[in-house]
């Protein structure tokens, strides 16, 4: 008898469900099977193109967060901080929200109702939340909170002609036709592993990853070659090597000359950066850059992969743009295995205008495009009336102490909430939210450029709604009812009609429509977008692609050779018609040259003063094993074990005679964070490592948030990936100990 | 009830223990069971503890009864990578002291213990007997668990370059190989 690997489930259920997960944004296929209303099993589509039957443990952990006894089901309000909450039904809390926010834009004027969102926000918080903010009349809407370098300001829409956001362009499964796959600054296996899977596939058929990470992470295991970093230095890197591909000539000149401009701009940019000097300031050898070089030089196509949900908040125009010069640099753009995939795409991006087609009031040209929660609250506390937010958000905010008092004068905050983490215990009022089992929506946020939908599979407990519920709702008691038309009589809303509105207003899914994208009705995987015709809702016909079999309906690679950009008469759509280096200096990007400049400032410094006082550097990365869903840690651990997560080298450890799992003071001008310690070889002895999403209300790591010690995002600019800090045994600072420090850390910093 | 009778062995597969490039078919008994582990693909994501508790009972409630053992190459010194190992062995929740890196074989005296035996491993009985394979190879996230007879995994590893998210669908296999 031969057994077979099936995702079946052997329990006893009577009917199947097909839908898509959404606790990351790779969107794999799910069946989930039941006994009446009840979910016994998930597993996942064998059939789906994009996870293949492989499913990870945050999808697993989905049926735990339907029976987790702390889960927050109905709406709950209070008066003021210091209160508890009481329980009151959705209509009451509705309707205390909407009297608050009348009274507040008029008060404050209606600029001071702020609505925050994040990547981990799903598509119908987005998409009501800004309908809502459109007709209500505030300028601060979630999607202008998501990262800067990404959005219609960032320097990569000049270069490409497209926003970051929008710049995913060879999907995953065309990744195996890639020679070289270089992962900048993203750690795939902890953030979004079924993405990974494609990776390792990749190199297992002779494809050379490179990482290039400030930590050695299990994606670095698994690479080729993997160069760990000084943290913030990682541009340093890029320049270095693209230094390094014009200085021996391993550039496409033939590509160079025929589809962009401004490459003398970008030679003079990145001269500066010869390979004794990058070595040096980002902690490799010289003979490593240059082999890394060599490699990706000469290889073709060359890949690069970057801008994961958990990390794309840390990566600077600069990042992105040297990412995507490498590629051209390479000349593989347009072709199978090229291209530059900045993951986590989504074709929608409402700050540029896509959703003003005739309708609502038009975004003001002079009004900012961008803003960071830290900086409205710690610069502008008395603009904010209202704030609105889902998920965690308290747990990754910088400038701890400050922040946090600053959110206590705040009149109104209401929580989307799910679990009472930390910013549910900072908020007044506290609406239950569905999770994706328990209403159908769209899954736009992608790292595969699909548009995919996910089915309702269960009745939500308690009062749970979806959020685009919660919208329509106070939308109604605002008096802009009738923007949201889809509400129907029985209190809860037509899914469909709304996702149907809302891919009709943008131009880029103007053909797709919930009919064709039902995992249900059609074959599994959803729609590629860009989607104009008729005829992108069909399979693409490509000598390089399988066949139907195994792919996504929708045009796969982007930029191809002859062909025109959606929207556009170019091949890519920037003023030129070519790719534009010209204004890769900054000249035009004042400040944010001046924060990498100040970065490399830092590293040139670095332990040379004569007094210092903060000798190490934290840095925050994310945990495969900690299943984060909708703000809530969930582990597989023992309880002993668990709370080990920030990591420091034993080294460090000796100086302070610590060992695992003791509890270390980690200091700066921001505050201090007391956490057990685990030590780890993985990490450079200068650098301390957290994990992001923290928080002391969180069951498994009731810490006070390493990430409060960082410091504020500058504005229009890229969060901080680093501060520097100081640490000692909890209780236990001697003077001594840390002169010792700063002696052991100069021994290694001089050893290079 | 087959499956009472048999053995079953666990073997770690990685290039980087020279040892354990491929599975030698002279070398088992054709009638036991072998799970392999293919640590090359592993990233230690969990999903075989996370599916073992799932099939074997509440994930609250025995939230600690198995997890990965840390194997240190050459001794633990400094520069070398720790890899983690899977393991679904749960006799206790001390690190483990009897195993073998590169022929796998529990050992235990711990197993033998009555109450004890009861908490280890049984291969997700229900599932194999149902034809399909234990819960932590099905669902491993990056289809590195492999279980069957020595001639049904012996050629998992020198496929790996045909393999799409782990899986080799043979009726693509060949076209996509060209």
């Amino acid at each position: 008898m031969k057994l077979r690997k099936k995702q079946e489930s052997i329990r006893n259920w009577d009917s199947v469900r097909r839908t898509t997960c959404c606790n990351c944004p790779t969107g794999c296929g799910v069946r989930v099977f039941l006994k009446g209303q009840t979910i016994v099993d998930i597993y996942g589509d064998e059939q789906h193109p994009i996870n293949k039957g492989s499913f990870c443990p945050k999808g697993l952990m989905s049926c735990y967060h339907l029976k987790n006894p702390y889960r927050i089901i109905h709406p709950r309000i209070r008066r003021n901080l210091n209160e508890p909450y009481e329980t009151v039904t959705w209509e009451e809390a509705l309707a205390f929200t909407a009297k608050k926010i009348r009274d507040l834009s008029e008060k404050k004027g209606r600029e001071s109702i702020c609505i925050y969102g994040d990547e981990s926000a799903p598509f119908d918080y987005f998409a009501g939340a800004d309908l809502f903010a459109r007709y209500f009349g505030t300028t601060k809407m979630a999607c202008r909170f998501l990262p800067y370098a990404f959005g219609p300001q960032g320097h990569i829409k000049k270069m490409f002609g497209v926003p970051g956001s929008q710049l995913l362009m060879n999907p995953p499964r065309d990744w195996s036709s890639s020679k070289c796959i270089l992962l900048y600054r993203s750690d795939l296996a902890a953030s979004d592993p079924i993405t990974m899977g494609r990776i390792i596939d990749a190199r297992d058929r002779g494809t050379t990853v490179v990482v290039i990470d400030s930590k050695r992470t299990i994606t670095a295991s698994k690479a080729t070659f993997a160069l760990r970093v000084k943290p913030g230095t990682q541009t340093v890197m890029l320049k270095g090597l693209l230094y390094l591909l014009i200085q021996k000539g391993l550039i496409d000149r033939s590509f160079l000359k025929e589809s962009t401009i401004g490459f003398d701009r970008l030679k003079s940019d990145v001269q500066p950066y010869f390979p004794q000097k990058v070595a040096k300031s980002c902690w490799v050898k010289k003979e490593d850059v240059e082999r890394v070089a060599n490699i990706i030089g000469r290889l073709k196509p060359v890949k690069v992969i970057t801008g994961d949900r958990a990390g794309r908040a840390y990566l600077s125009d600069e990042d992105l743009a040297m990412c995507g010069a490498l590629v051209c640099l390479r000349g593989s753009i347009g072709i199978p295995g090229g291209g530059l995939d900045l993951l986590n795409a989504s074709p929608f991006s409402w700050e540029d205008g896509f959703m003003n087609e005739g309708r609502g009031v038009p975004a003001e040209s002079s009004a900012p495009l961008h803003f960071s929660l830290e900086n409205i609250l710690l610069d502008h506390p008395e603009s904010v009336g209202a704030l609105f937010w889902s998920n965690n958000p308290c747990a990754n905010m910088a400038e701890g102490q400050k922040t946090r008092d600053a959110l206590k004068e705040v009149p109104l905050i209401v929580h989307l909430s799910s679990y009472p983490n930390e910013t549910y215990h900072r908020s007044h009022v506290s609406l239950p939210m569905s999770s994706w089992l328990e209403y159908s929506g769209l899954v736009a946020n992608n790292n595969g450029r699909a548009l995919q939908w996910h089915n309702k599979v269960i009745d939500p407990p308690g009062e749970c709604r979806s959020p685009l519920d919660f919208w329509a709702d106070l939308a109604r008691l605002c008096g802009i009812g009738k923007h949201f038309p889809w509400k129907r009589s029985t209190q809860s809303i037509d899914e469909e009609k709304a996702t149907d509105f809302f891919l009709k207003q943008n131009p880029l899914t103007r053909a797709a429509s919930v009919e064709k994208l039902d995992p249900e009705k059609n074959p599994p995987g959803g729609l590629l977008w860009p989607c104009l015709e008729k005829e992108d809702l069909e399979f693409e016909q490509n000598r390089y692609l399988v066949g139907a079999k195994g792919n996504i309906r929708g045009k796969n690679i982007l930029f191809q050779k002859g062909g025109t950009y959606a929207l556009s008469n170019k091949r890519f759509p920037t003023v030129s018609g070519k790719i534009s280096f010209s204004d890769s200096t900054g000249q035009t990007r004042g400040h944010h040259s001046k924060d990498n400049r100040r970065d490399e400032q830092i590293s040139d410094f670095y332990l040379r003063g004569p007094e210092i006082k903060y000798p190490m550097i934290l840095v925050t990365g994310v945990l495969a094993d900690w299943v984060e869903g909708f703000g809530y840690f969930v582990t597989d651990r023992k309880p002993s074990t668990a709370p080990m997560v920030v990591q420091m080298h034993p080294q460090i450890g000796k100086i302070f005679r610590l060992k695992n799992g003791e509890t270390v003071a980690i200091e700066n001008d921001r505050g201090v964070v007391t956490v057990p310690i685990w030590l780890n070889r993985d990490l450079d002895p200068r650098v301390i490592w957290c994990p992001q999403g923290v928080d002391p209300h969180q069951p498994c790591f009731g810490y006070k948030s390493p990430l409060s010690l960082f410091e504020k995002p500058r504005p229009q600019s890229a969060r901080q990936s680093f501060t520097m800090v100081t640490v000692y045994k909890a209780g236990k600072y001697k003077v001594r100990s840390q002169k010792e420090l700063v002696t052991y850390l100069r021994a290694v910093e001089s050893r290079l | 009830m087959f499956l009472k009778k048999k053995n079953m062995k666990i073997l770690f597969a990685s290039t980087k223990i020279e040892r354990s490039k491929t599975v030698d078919l002279e070398k088992y008994d054709p009638d036991e069971f072998i799970m392999l582990v293919d640590l090359d693909r592993c990233i230690r994501c969990g999903a075989c503890a996370l599916a073992c508790q799932l099939e074997h009972g509440d994930v609250q409630e025995h939230g600690d009864l198995i997890r990965p053992i840390i194997l240190e190459l050459d001794g633990g010194r400094e520069e070398v990578r720790i890899l983690n190992l899977p393991l679904s062995c749960r006799h206790c929740n001390a690190p483990c002291e009897y195993h073998d890196p590169y022929n796998f074989w529990i050992t235990c005296p711990r197993g033998r213990e009555k109450e004890k035996k009861l908490r280890s491993c049984d291969a997700c009985l229900e599932r194999t007997e149902a034809g399909f394979w234990p819960a932590c190879a099905t669902r491993c996230s990056m289809k590195t668990i492999f279980f069957g007879f020595p001639q049904d995994i012996a050629f998992t590893l020198v496929e790996r370059g045909l393999r799409e998210m782990g899986s080799i669908d043979v009726s693509q296999s060949g076209e996509k190989a060209l």
